[in-house]
């Protein structure tokens, strides 16, 4: 590296640092008081559940709030996860825990079980504030659980804490390269500073409507509910539903006049600059974007690039994009107070131009990382050129080079951290996450950076002697601990991990294994990989729309010259094949054909449960017209076997999913004493008049117990083909409950060789899924039932022929 | 080889630094030398608050 000379040494570290700002260290519960003081009545809350609150509601709702955490024995720096829709409540929640000397961990609804759980263990969290939609999967452990919307707490006048500038405010979890999560410790300094700083930079006032769109567990979300209420402008706080669909999005940005949003620029790529005529101050960060967007969006407002990490506190560096650009913008200079150095790995400033680490200064540094007093002191250093002694400096990892005009320029990762979808991944926590599979000995996964500054993750695994686990298997496993941006897009089987001479891991080497799998790894060749759900998402959207010969289930669509513009079409698709809206964001997790199947199933899954809730009668009568057009011959028969293993008369039959009471029904009615349940009312009402003497039970199968039940026989033809088939294995146990030891269940199971897994059936979606006949077998037998009599029917359906497995099957044990 | 230095400042945070390099001010050698992975070793082992000292002695003195 050539050495800099002295001008330009003085240059890089004091005179393009020079962003002095009057400022005190102060508490984020101070300043939100002296803005309740200057303007009492004012909005400060608005969200989409019609939730309006002025400042001083604000306040006292957070007093009452503080003073039941208060009440629970929650001590100054006790953590208090905010586990939350999102909602007016859960902004709430964080000045709530702040007023009571607390520090709030947010964590995004829409985490996996898995990760939720390490979470709030690694955080060691005192509390759990849920609400009525998460208090169910919050999950046990040491923590009180403190469900919102009963408004708990009395008191509204200042709790008696009074927190220190340098408490903790929040702790935010980022991912680690431990293999966990680790959680980033800020201070209420590092806010009021950034808040300050970001006052003076966007010309923040009263007058301003911000919105409330970013996941809380990114700390955007400081920007937007302290940027606002501690400047005394407006916070609108989008809910799920909004933040999944472009149009819902600009909708609200139009009709809330929003006038300054900070965020990733994914959805804005959707959207018209020309729709926001009020949007004033526009920052956008968290993954680079090019100068076209740059320029559309910078025309009519101010327009800044903002970088920083959590552990400096949202924004760290700035730089005003007004004009036209041809490239992507830098990332500018340090924000008010702040100081910002591009050196080398001895730590000297690089000389202008050339590469070098970036490190950070100032007042938004956090405190380090929860219980890793290691890595933190790695992390945050010593800054040999503070003009305040003691002072630190945090290691950013990214690489920078100044400009001659001193504005630093992003030049990609120091190490192997990479950005996906403006989240942070560590490639080592994506690692250790696929080393829990217990057929994985060792795995590492590369990012391969694509055109439009995002990446794509491919994981190499080398398995067991237990032999390699199939690649939905392995995606699973990654999805149930890991955010969706976080799961591979690819995964190649590799027999060990190539090593170059310096022991270092051999990327060449894995790069060259990657391209000899090509085509066993994933893709067409992978018959396994190919749902019906996503076959059609294949052949119905994605190939037509893209105009395409061939498309495997996880090819990028953006790699296969997919555009914005034809998201927007891919997403209008959707509805029209699927009748159902799947969110913008996630096809930006996983744009792919697996992806948006995967979307597709669990809006599906959401859909159906709306219908059991809302309008299972109104779709009764296509349902009848469905069954009409369905060859039942098997039903007569085999529950004729059903009758000839059970005694003559007198047993206790339960039968799901009874309909309006079919000949096979009231065959079983005739002798025995029949249970008949169905979904629907109508239904029941004509079962009643065929079936003399059944009970009638109106239920979901989700929902139907029979506690002290002891059933001779369970009937269900049909039924648990209608449900998501994840969610067979936990039904088939409970039906075996309801049985008593030796008594048998007659069920219709799907085999998976069906067209279409989720299929249009009168006006709505519906599942029509299943297992391959042996792996329905296992089920079986895993729950406690032993198949006696088994054969696979093809049959006509209204969609074509399907083939079902009918099976009779005996519970074989007393299980506890 | 001694490369790194543990340090500690004012308020007793910890981190590392060069044996063969100047402290920068306001920081101090806290006597332990090593490789970074053993300096970083003994910070894991000895920073058990992470706390800012004046942040410490202002909670331990009731925090008003």
């Amino acid at each position: 590296m050539d050495a800099i000379q002295e001008h330009d040494a003085r240059l890089v570290v004091e005179e393009w640092n020079r962003t002095e700002l009057p400022d005190e260290p102060a508490t984020v519960t101070e300043r939100f008081a002296a803005q309740v003081a200057r303007s009492p009545d004012a909005t400060a809350l608005t969200d989409e559940e019609g939730a309006h609150l002025t400042y001083d509601e604000v306040r006292r709702a957070a007093n009452r709030l503080a003073g039941h955490l208060l009440g629970l024995g929650l001590r100054r720096e006790d953590r208090c996860a905010i586990y939350q829709r999102r909602s007016a409540d859960m902004i709430v929640s964080m000045f709530g825990t702040l007023a009571a000397g607390g520090a709030y961990v947010p964590i995004d609804e829409g985490n996996p079980p898995e990760r939720v759980e390490a979470i709030l263990r690694d955080a060691g969290a005192a509390v759990v504030l849920a609400d009525a939609t998460t208090a169910a999967s919050v999950p046990p452990g040491p923590w009180r659980v403190v469900t919102v919307d009963d408004h708990p707490g009395r008191d509204e006048g200042d709790p008696a804490v009074t927190p220190h500038p340098a408490n903790l405010a929040y702790v935010m979890y980022t991912s680690g390269s431990t293999g966990a999560p680790k959680g980033v410790l800020i201070e209420h300094r590092a806010v009021t500073a950034f808040v300050r700083g970001a006052q003076h930079l966007y010309g923040l006032s009263p007058r301003d409507r911000f919105v409330q769109f970013s996941s809380i567990a990114f700390d955007v979300s400081t920007f937007d509910a302290f940027g606002a209420l501690l400047t005394g402008a407006g916070l609108h706080v989008a809910s799920g539903r909004t933040r999944t669909s472009a149009e819902r999005f600009r909708d609200l940005l139009r009709e809330r006049r929003i006038s300054v949003y900070m965020g990733t620029p994914g959805m804005l790529r959707l959207l018209d600059p020309g729709d926001f005529p009020d949007l004033r101050v526009l920052a956008v960060g968290g993954e680079s974007y090019s100068g076209e967007f740059t320029t559309r969006w910078a025309a009519g407002r101010r327009f800044v690039n903002s970088y920083g990490p959590t552990e400096t506190t949202v924004g760290v560096i700035t730089q005003e994009c007004a004009g036209r650009w041809e490239t992507s913008p830098p990332i500018g200079r340090a924000m008010p107070n702040h100081r910002a150095y591009a050196l080398d790995e001895s730590m000297r400033p690089v000389p202008i131009g050339a590469l070098g680490e970036l490190y950070v200064g100032g007042p938004g540094l956090g405190r380090g990382y929860l219980g890793r007093p290691g890595a933190t002191a790695a992390a945050f250093v010593p800054d040999p050129f503070a003009p305040t002694p003691g002072a630190r400096l945090y290691r950013t990892g990214d690489l920078v080079r100044w400009t001659p005009e001193g504005e630093l320029v992003f030049a990609g990762r120091a190490d192997r951290q990479v950005k996906v979808r403006g989240v942070r991944v560590e490639m080592e926590e994506i690692e250790g996450t696929l080393c829990r599979h217990p057929a994985i000995a060792q795995a590492v996964v590369e990012a391969e950076p694509r055109d439009d500054g995002d990446a794509r993750l491919i994981a190499y695994v080398v398995s067991t002697a237990a032999g390699p686990p199939g690649v939905a298997e392995l995606r699973e496993t990654a999805a149930r601990w890991l955010p969706a941006p976080l799961v591979p897009n690819e995964f190649v089987h590799v027999p060990e991990i190539p090593l170059a001479p310096t022991g270092k891991v051999d990327r060449d080497a894995l790069a060259a294994a990657r391209r000899e799998h090509a085509g066993t790894s994933t893709g067409d060749a992978d018959g396994g990989e190919w749902t019906p759900t996503r076959r059609r998402v294949a052949e119905e959207i994605v190939r037509p729309l893209l105009g395409v010969d061939s498309v495997g289930p996880h090819d990028h669509f953006f790699e296969l010259g997919g555009t914005s513009i034809q998201v927007v079409q891919l997403l209008g698709r959707v509805r029209t094949v699927f009748g159902i809206e799947i969110p913008v964001v996630d096809f930006f997790d996983r744009p792919t054909v697996a992806g948006v199947a995967d979307a597709v199933d669990s809006e599906v899954r959401a859909d159906l449960k709306d219908i059991v809730r809302e309008g299972w009668d109104e779709i009764a009568g296509r349902y009848a017209a469905f069954q009409a057009e369905f060859s039942d011959a098997p039903r007569t028969a085999w529950t004729g076997e059903l009758l000839a293993m059970l005694p003559e008369s007198g047993a206790d039959v339960l039968e799901l999913g009874v309909g309006g009471g079919h000949e096979s029904s009231r065959r079983l009615a005739g002798a025995h004493r029949l249970t008949a349940v169905d979904i629907s009312a109508e239904q029941l009402r004509l079962a009643g008049k065929t079936l003399p003497g059944a009970t009638l039970v109106q239920a979901d199968m989700a929902e139907l117990e029979f506690p002290d039940a002891s059933f001779d026989a369970v009937v269900s033809i049909y039924t648990l083909t209608h449900l998501p088939r994840e969610e067979l294995p936990a039904l088939l146990g409970r039906v075996t409950r309801w049985l008593r030891p030796g008594g048998l269940l007659l069920a219709t199971l799907m085999t998976e060789d069906v067209p279409g897994a989720v299929e249009e059936w009168f006006g709505s979606t519906m599942f029509f899924s299943g297992f391959r006949t042996e792996e329905n077998l296992r089920l079986l037998r895993e729950a406690g039932l032993e198949p006696e009599r088994e054969e696979v029917v093809a049959q006509r359906t209204p969609l074509g022929e399907s083939r079902f497995l009918w099976v009779i099957a005996r519970r074989t044990e007393a299980r506890p | 080889m001694a490369e790194y230095t543990v340090v500690r400042n004012h308020e007793e945070q910890y981190s590392i630094w060069w044996t063969d390099r100047d402290i920068p001010e306001g920081w101090q050698s806290v006597g332990h030398t090593g490789t970074r992975e053993e300096c970083l070793a003994h910070i894991e082992e000895v920073w058990t608050d992470m706390r800012p000292l004046s942040l410490r002695r202002w909670m331990d003195g009731g925090g008003t």
